[in-house]
């Protein structure tokens, strides 16, 4: 057995979920974007889906070893429905509605399927089962339709809502169960972090529907693990589930004329309240037993 | 004439019947109330940590004049696990250890016995987290008896152990925050059928 180790197994655990998906994220994104080929210029979201997909995917693999395919366990689906929506939504050509519904449609259909296979199968009666997924697959498919609508291409404080949506999924999964899905969503906030900081300097990157539906499949999954397999508690998942919804505050009336940094407080200062609400009810909630 | 074949037809299958020894021996299902199945694993190097599962079945094929032809089957209820600590149970039922949720149960089937005496050396494949290993522990017979509906009663003691990483269940094993070796107590009461 290997010697006891915990403040190394802290900055392992930080160095896997934190520092390598930022890394990976940034040099991918800013490689594509600085000296990508020119059939990229058209599909400039697609450098930073790119970008976050594997700045994600080397984070997971990282934290939970590299499984094998298909995963026998169903957490460890989401870096795969990350690269089926960045296959379809690169194929569908998401700036037409009615694609990107099918993209959307088809996206939502696969990780729905996949990620609740053993449920569906072994656990749910069939009415149980259709009202889940119809619920969950409107839910998602709403998030995916509504982001492109509502926070457009060139807004630079995206990939900061990217990172709040992603660290709450992160915190209540930690918070109520479960550490390695924790981890796994704190690798997507982590990627998302990179793509703010290469926007810093590529001021080109913009975040398409294809960035989009890279994060909220990935995103989305998680959530459905938490809820699902970690037993989280139902209210704090909820709540996280609602952050995307503020994305819709970006239409108010002029809010595109907005200086960056407005724009980012509104969207970031609201998106946040239902996170501190699932935090400050998990924590009233939390059993006080300690076992570290 | 025709009588005669039949009769010797009749006195070979008698025969047959009475002089070949039955291959498999009784069968006594696992009594949950009078039983235990424990776990251990060592915590940061230092102290192994108890737990158990509360729900379990199974049955144990047994005869005591040939306990190598022993069988047996366990089915565990993984979301049953019980450290005596919620809040570590609810950890223990999350992808992180037994993924309770995806995989609720734990099965074990003998392949093997090899018996010297009423100790057993069984090898049987355990299923857990979608993956099946053999696993191999020490089984003794620790008595017989009868309950309180004078149902014959026999108990066994069994302990091994095995590596959880082996099933996929890798969480803190790298720098030995939780090891990878899990020890096993299994201590069961049967009752014959």
């Amino acid at each position: 057995m290997e010697e006891s180790n915990p403040t190394g197994m802290v900055l392992d655990m930080v160095f896997k979920s934190a520092v390598l998906p930022l890394l990976v994220a940034g040099a991918t994104a800013f490689l594509l974007g600085k000296f990508g080929p020119r059939s990229l210029a058209s599909r400039r979201d697609v450098t930073a889906a790119s970008g976050l997909l594997l700045g994600f995917a080397a984070g997971f693999f990282a934290l939970n070893g590299l499984t094998e395919f298909p995963p026998i366990l169903a957490t460890n689906w989401p870096p795969y429905f990350a690269l089926a929506a960045l296959a379809i939504f690169v194929w569908i050509k998401p700036e037409r509605f009615w694609f990107r519904f099918g993209g959307a449609v088809l996206l939502v259909g696969l990780c729905l399927w996949f990620n609740l296979r053993p449920l569906i199968e072994n656990s749910w009666e069939t009415g149980t089962a259709a009202m889940w997924l119809a619920g969950l697959g409107s839910v998602w498919i709403a998030t995916l339709m509504i982001w492109p609508f509502a926070l457009g291409e060139d807004q630079a404080e995206q990939p900061l809502f990217l990172v709040l949506c992603a660290t709450a999924a992160s915190l209540v999964a930690v918070m109520d169960g479960s550490v390695s899905v924790g981890q796994s969503a704190g690798t997507l906030a982590s990627a998302a972090g990179g793509l703010f900081l290469v926007r810093l300097v590529l001021p080109d990157l913009r975040f398409g529907g294809t960035l989009h539906a890279v994060f909220l499949s990935a995103w989305g999954a998680m959530l459905l693990n938490a809820q699902f397999y970690v037993e989280v508690a139902p209210l704090a998942v909820a709540l996280a589930a609602a952050m995307p919804f503020f994305a819709l505050l970006m239409k108010l009336p002029r809010a595109n004329d907005w200086p960056a940094w407005k724009r980012a407080a509104l969207l970031l200062g609201t998106s946040v309240i239902p996170f501190v609400i699932a935090v400050v009810y998990l924590i009233q909630n939390q059993n006080k037993d300690y076992y570290y | 004439m025709i009588l005669s074949h039949r009769l010797k037809a009749l006195l070979l299958a008698v025969f047959a019947m009475v002089s070949v020894p039955v291959v498999s021996g009784d069968t006594y299902d696992i009594d949950p109330y009078h039983s235990s199945v424990l776990f251990a694993a060592q915590h940061f190097g230092a102290g192994w940590n108890y737990g158990r599962f509360n729900e379990f079945e199974g049955t144990i094929e047994y005869d005591a004049s040939n306990p190598a032809a022993t069988k047996i089957n366990v089915t565990i209820k993984a979301g049953s696990i019980d450290t005596a600590n919620a809040k570590r149970d609810k950890h223990l039922r999350s992808p992180d250890f037994f993924n309770a949720a995806q995989f609720p149960k734990i099965t074990f089937k003998s392949t093997k016995v090899e018996a010297k005496g009423d100790v057993m050396h069984v090898t049987g494949e355990l299923t857990m987290l979608g993956k099946s290993n053999p696993v191999s522990f020490k089984l003794t017979k620790t008595g017989e008896g009868k309950g309180m509906q004078g149902e014959t009663l026999v108990g066994f003691h069994g302990e091994g152990s095995l590596k959880r990483g082996e099933f996929g269940m890798n969480y803190g094993i790298a720098k030995g925050a939780l090891s990878d070796e899990v020890k096993l107590v299994i201590s069961v009461e049967t009752v014959k059928k």
